[in-house]
């Protein structure tokens, strides 16, 4: 079977910067896959890159096989890609549910002009919209957050809202960027449970960048590790800990292992 | 907030938020849905009466505030849906005019074609300049959207063979409009029709991915939303809404002439707008209406005794514009945020609310980054 | 920060033939018209161009200090010009105007002008704009609108929508003869001759005003100039740069701002004694609707924050404008096409954005 999502050596520059050069990848149906490195390592271009805000230089990306180097990103979420941000990707005007129901945009079926003429199936859909919104937030435990404006919310309660929102988007491959950013230790074990469960429950794909190292060696099946723009190493998390290339790169020379 | 709680109505209606199931949709008790019964009965049928109030020679005053208040909700979809400045508006808005005479009186083709015409010739120019507005952001398109306002005004509406030039271009109502007190009911239909679609935009899929690309292009982009196909969506809505106006406008005073539709009307639609309330349906018409009747009102307030007699109609521009600076620099909200309990009140919703948003920059333009 | 990118089908690569491209066209099609006298096309656009320039010069000075459009620019010169008509009436309104004025007495009237200019700038950028809840440049433009839209408000209820005349600092022109340039570059016959007893250049008439007008403009870019090189001049621009390291080393960021409004609005005055000049009158917004969007474009032309790009896309923008009136002029096309200057300005202004977004002498994006 085809993986689900693949990179083949791709490559992007900014101006003197080789941001990625020559990276490969590759992500199984229903696996979760880690991507690790140092800061600027370009974990998050590559993310870019394969959700489609930037279009790499050299090199393809696909999904399923087929190549989507040239969609654009919201075409790319149209073919299950669901990703979120670093710094928090949500609508800050919206409330919670708000934002739940817009996410679903892909979801809706009634076309754009039934619903600004205001046809009666359009309201139709727009209680299931909401109720699936409330679905979601009921599976993610936040529904008493549903009528909260962005602004009250803790950093870490807008990371939990953000994944939500991208699951709202009924994706297949959901791509995290620093999901534990903000969280603390047991926030975080709570979370890698999460990800365990969504994976069985919903039968996704994911991707995540991580800098908390011994989450990723515990949670993902397989690990990629970039350092400047390049492929380091990559394998089972086991294989990852013990190289000394990836070592040496995290914690300097002479390191043999991590964590 | 300082408005007062009208006594009986957020009691009798009133759960607290935390034993309610934030599943269910709010809804009012049944004396709560009595009252605000009473009072949109009240507003309707004071608007059904407005026409017949005014003296008949102010009764195209009314035409004109309902014209405005359209103007307003189109402004509202690209300035506050959107985000996007426009300080030319008063181009589509004559464009609408002079399209609809053209369509009336050179074409020959009925008023109704007019109205339509005007609408889809508004929508299909501010899709040129939305076409614009996504290469140029920020202030620089405010600045296109200027120099746009007084290329038309200078070079499109001074074409004699379009516009008939500076005796203008005729354009005549049908037989069943023709009188001043009906043709005020038109134009206050089709506020209600674009207030109506307004609402209907935001509430479906269209007005909630242009509100998302407005706070963040590469968060809508991630859910699926074509950024700018609803950009230009925006535009399209704004400007048809513009150019719908614009074509009743036309046929109030039944001629459209080139010097109305001026540099300074288009900062007065953007005036009008920001101080209405940005986001707000309520607001904005509101302050449509407000500066479509200030001129009168002041001329009007000219006779009374009690009134300082060196405040005369040529007060309006400075009111406009010490009412933006004050709206800019304390109440981002404008008359909207004045409102707020009332207008929530009257959609059904409970007076008081325990979520207060907070306010952002009254043009919001953070969406828009590299 | 704002962005502006190039259209994704145009490749940096072809700026240059593009470029030349453009001229070429331009040349050719004025070599077909006979009519056209290049020269004075070009003498007739540096006026208005330097008036533009002036307006535009604080523009540039108030976005590269403060990040701040201010479309007020236009009414810091309208209401200094109208300090100078009631100095010179002594207060009354006569319906007709002024007609002229004594040189001594006009240059009196136009210092105390240059003050209330520089006076009302710095009040604006302290009492509005400083104050605002958002500062973003879009916020900040509309309120220098509420700012315009105030001004003119009052100018309205106090002169009332009329215009008067309104004098020069020296009325005709200088006698001469006619320099013949341009009579032999291209066409123009009826040109040299028309010019008779007065100095001319290639059929254009000069008169005292445009002197004055180009001779002002070069004497505030050479002052600029010379305040740049001075220790103030110097923290100005480094504000302006690294207005967070620049307060570290104990530079005031809302002093040098007012230095900066200070400055525009002195220029923005005397662009508005002068451009009312050019018109011989006066009327409430004159400047703003004259005047300033053509300044805008011109800065934005220039690259927004360098002196130097307002100063060169004020007198290209003259010129262009000038071109287009002369080029529809000759061609018999003024019932057909109305507004060249209105025409000329939104290409210019298109084609800027479209294609070179930082302008000539731009730094940034």
């Amino acid at each position: 079977m085809a993986p689900i999502l693949s990179a083949e050596d791709v490559s992007i520059r900014f101006g003197g910067l080789q941001a990625l050069d020559s990276v490969s990848f590759e992500v199984n149906e229903n696996e979760i896959v880690g991507l690790i490195g140092p800061n600027g390592a370009g974990k998050t271009t590559f993310f870019n890159c394969l959700t489609g805000f930037y279009r790499p230089d050299t090199g393809d990306v696909f999904i399923r096989g087929e190549r989507a180097t040239d969609l654009r990103p919201d075409q790319r979420t149209h073919l299950g890609v669901g990703r979120s941000f670093q710094q928090v990707g949500l609508v800050r005007s919206f409330t919670v549910l708000e934002n739940l129901m817009v996410a679903q945009h892909q979801k809706i079926h009634y076309s754009i002009a039934a619903g600004m003429s205001g046809l009666p199936w359009t309201f139709e859909e727009e209680k299931e919209v909401r109720e699936r919104a409330f679905a979601v937030l009921d599976y993610m435990e936040l529904t008493h957050l549903a009528h909260e404006p962005l602004g009250g919310l803790s950093y870490g309660m807008l990371k939990q809202v953000e994944v939500a929102a991208v699951i709202a988007t009924d994706p297949d491959i959901l791509m995290l960027d620093e999901p534990l950013a903000g969280l603390g230790p047991e926030e975080s074990e709570e979370f890698g449970e999460r990800l365990l469960q969504m994976r069985r429950d919903l039968k996704i794909t994911i991707v995540l960048i991580e800098h908390h190292v011994p989450f990723v060696l515990r949670v993902c099946d397989y690990i990629y590790v970039l350092n400047f723009g390049k492929l380091l190493a990559e394998g089972k998390p086991e294989a990852v800990r013990t190289n000394s290339d990836v070592a040496e790169a995290y914690m300097g020379e002479g390191a043999k292992s991590l964590a | 907030m300082a408005v007062q709680t009208d006594a009986d109505a957020p009691t009798v209606d009133g759960h607290t938020p935390e034993e309610r199931d934030p599943r269910v949709p709010w809804r009012p008790s049944q004396a709560g849905y009595v009252a605000r019964g009473i009072v949109w009965a009240i507003i309707i049928a004071f608007v059904i009466a407005i026409p017949h109030l005014v003296p008949d020679t102010q009764i195209n005053i009314v035409s004109r505030a309902a014209l405005y208040g359209i103007v307003a909700l189109s402004m509202n979809v690209l300035l506050g849906y959107a985000g996007q400045v426009s300080l030319g508006h008063q181009a589509f808005f004559g464009i609408g005019a002079f399209g609809s005479g053209y369509i009336i009186t050179e074409v020959g083709m009925g008023w109704i074609a007019g109205i339509i015409g005007a609408t889809i010739i508004g929508g299909l120019f501010s899709l040129l300049l939305g076409a614009i507005a996504l290469r140029v952001r920020g202030f620089y398109f405010a600045i296109v959207t200027i120099a746009f306002g007084l290329f038309t005004q200078e070079v499109i509406f001074n074409i004699r063979r379009l516009t008939g030039g500076g005796a203008g271009m005729p354009a005549e109502r049908p037989e069943f409009f023709s009188g001043d007190i009906v043709y005020a009911y038109v134009c206050i239909a089709a506020l209600v029709v674009v207030w109506l679609f307004d609402w209907r935009l935001t509430a479906t899929k269209a007005g909630r991915a242009i509100e998302a690309l407005r706070d963040d292009e590469r968060v809508a982009a991630s859910w699926g939303i074509n950024v700018k196909g609803f950009m230009l969506l925006a535009f399209a809505i704004s400007g048809a809404m513009a150019g719908l106006a614009g074509g009743l406008f036309a046929s109030i005073e039944q001629v459209v002439s080139p010097v109305t539709f001026n540099f300074t009307l288009g900062l007065l639609f953007m005036l009008m707008t920001v101080v209405g309330g940005l986001r707000s349906r309520p607001g904005v018409v509101t302050g449509g209406i407000v500066f479509a009747a200030l001129p009168f009102l002041l001329e009007a307030a000219h006779g009374l005794s009690w009134w300082p007699g060196f405040i005369g109609p040529l007060w309006e521009p400075l009111i406009g514009a010490v009412l933006l600076l004050l709206t800019l620099i304390f109440f981002p909200g404008g008359i909207a945020q004045q409102n707020e309990d009332l207008y929530r009140w009257l959609s059904f919703q409970p007076f008081h609310s325990d979520k207060k948003d907070s306010v952002g920059g009254v043009v919001d333009t953070s969406g828009q980054r590299p | 920060m704002e962005e502006i990118s190039t259209p994704g089908w145009f490749r940096p690569e072809w700026t240059r033939p593009a470029i030349i491209g453009g001229i070429v066209l331009v040349a050719l099609v004025l070599v077909g018209i006979s009519d056209v006298a290049l020269v004075a096309v070009v003498v007739g656009g540096l006026q208005t161009g330097s008036i533009y320039a002036l307006v535009a010069l604080g523009l540039a000075l108030v976005y590269k200090s403060t990040r701040v459009l201010n479309f007020a620019q236009g009414e810091l010169g309208t209401v200094p010009a109208w300090v100078v008509f009631l100095i010179l009436t002594g207060g009354a309104l006569p319906d007709g105007g002024v007609d002229s004025a004594g040189l001594g007495e006009m240059l009196l009237a136009t210092l105390a002008a240059v003050v209330v200019g520089a006076v009302l700038a710095v009040l604006i950028n302290l009492l509005v704009i400083q104050r605002l809840s958002d500062v973003r440049p879009v916020t900040t433009l509309v309120a220098t609108v509420g700012v315009t839209l105030a001004f003119s408000a009052v100018e309205l209820i106090v002169f009332e929508a009329k215009a008067r005349t309104f004098p020069r600092f020296v009325e005709g022109a200088p006698p001469g003869i006619d320099l013949g340039i341009g009579c032999l570059a291209i066409g123009g016959e009826g040109g040299c001759a028309a010019a008779g007893s007065q100095l001319a250049i290639g059929g254009a008439r000069i008169t005292w005003h445009m002197i004055i007008i180009v001779a002002v403009l070069i004497g505030m870019a050479v002052l600029l100039a010379a305040f740049f090189r001075t220790p103030p001049g110097v923290a100005l621009l480094a504000t302006s740069q690294e207005p967070y390291a620049a307060e570290l080393y104990g530079i005031s960021v809302t002093k040098m701002s007012t230095i900066a409004w200070a400055f525009a609005g002195a220029f923005a005055a005397l662009g508005g004694v002068l451009g009312a000049g050019v018109f011989q009158r006066i009327s409430p917004g004159l400047i703003t609707t004259t005047f300033l969007v053509p300044a805008i474009v011109a800065a934005v032309l220039g690259g927004i924050t360098s002196m130097v790009g307002a100063v060169v896309g004020g007198l290209l923008l003259g010129i262009a404008v000038s071109l287009a009136n002369g080029i529809v002029a000759s061609y018999g096309l003024s019932s057909v096409l109305p507004g060249p200057p209105q025409l000329a300005t939104m290409a210019v202004l298109l084609a800027v954005l479209l294609f070179r977004p930082r302008g000539l002498f731009g730094k940034e994006a």
